[in-house]
């Protein structure tokens, strides 16, 4: 029991640490409300996460209990939250609500799923369009932020039909996401065979 | 399980969330609510956050006290600013180039104030991109 309690004491504390400031902030900003945006920061907002990417490099040294604790509690907090019920003043209603501090357990869980999932993908087709979306995720992410400072859902609309204005927009959003990162590693690739 | 596999695999979570992210942004509220989307793409970004942590953390526990000195080198600033700044930098320059154009002066200001709009779907503003940064501050 000594030899438990040494050994996670770090971890245990990092967690305690990391789960209080994430609280204290999320307090603060609800009762102070010029601190509102200082809470938007992300590193206060998501430092919870912190630990729960220490308990993924040490998992294995985790009580499986442990973690699906707090993958239920993650997951009801979840279901309260889709359910709009009243989270004050625990979390900060001005902040995402789904992204919060309680959740992060099944975001872990998310994780680990998808970690799983990745070996089990037969088409290696899928499997390197994905990877290779993830090592561009921040280009992707910011050619997205370019077009959707002028387009939105309505220019798509001309279809009768709701639902195919919506499936022809998500179309577009990707288009128009992708496009620009596959022609500027085209030109990246041919610049580096040209030197 | 080797480096490169377990590269791999982080890069395919990241390449789910960053499509994740695209459908929270292009699928209307109400569709967002009937897929209960907050249980799946609801969590891209925190799943960014933490691949981000757990890269951090592998690459400490690696390299110890060389990831840390080298934190604020001026070569891994450099490759910071070259890799995550600079993009939006250009990315928000153009947004004013288009909206200067269209003359719509009212949407440059957001831009510059980081503030989201009721016509547009969304703005990112200078200040919400700081925030992105660290975001994406990967090592």
């Amino acid at each position: 029991m000594m030899d438990y309690g040494r050994k996670y004491r770090g971890i245990l504390l990092l967690l305690a640490i990391c789960f209080l400031l994430n609280i204290l902030m999320n307090e603060v900003s609800y009762f102070v409300e010029t601190t509102n945006n200082a809470n938007s920061m992300l590193c206060f907002r998501y430092l919870f996460l912190a630990a729960i990417a220490w308990i993924w490099i040490n998992k294995h040294n985790y009580n499986k209990y442990f973690i699906l604790g707090g993958t239920m509690i993650s997951l009801c907090y979840l279901v309260f939250v889709y359910n709009g019920y009243d989270v004050k003043p625990f979390i900060n209603p001005s902040n995402w609500l789904s992204q919060n501090y309680p959740v992060y357990f099944w975001t872990f869980f998310l994780i680990q799923l998808l970690w799983r999932v990745y070996s089990k993908i037969s088409s290696e087709t899928v499997r390197k369009a994905f990877c290779w979306m993830g090592r561009n995720s921040w280009e992707i992410f910011v050619s997205q932020m370019f077009f959707l400072g002028f387009i939105d859902i309505n220019l798509c609309g001309i279809f009768p039909y709701p639902l195919a204005n919506q499936l022809l927009f998500v179309f577009v959003g990707f288009i128009l996401s992708l496009l620009p990162v596959v022609l500027l590693s085209k030109i990246k690739n041919n610049y580096s065979i040209s030197q | 399980m080797n480096t490169n596999s377990r590269l791999e695999e982080i890069d395919f979570i990241k390449g789910v969330a960053i499509a994740s992210v695209i459908l929270l942004h292009t699928l209307s509220a109400e569709i967002r609510d009937s897929l209960f989307s907050i249980f799946h793409i609801g969590q891209a970004v925190p799943i960014f956050i933490a691949t981000t942590f757990f890269l951090s953390f592998i690459s400490i526990q690696k390299a110890e006290k060389s990831v840390l000195a080298n934190w604020y080198s001026k070569k891994r600033l450099y490759n910071m600013l070259k890799r995550i700044v600079l993009p939006v930098l250009v990315i928000n320059v153009l947004q004013i180039i288009v909206m200067l154009l269209f003359k719509r002066n009212d949407l440059i200001t957001r831009i510059l104030l980081g503030r989201g709009t009721d016509q547009v779907h969304t703005i990112y503003g200078f200040t919400f991109n700081c925030g992105y940064l660290c975001r994406f501050y990967t090592v």
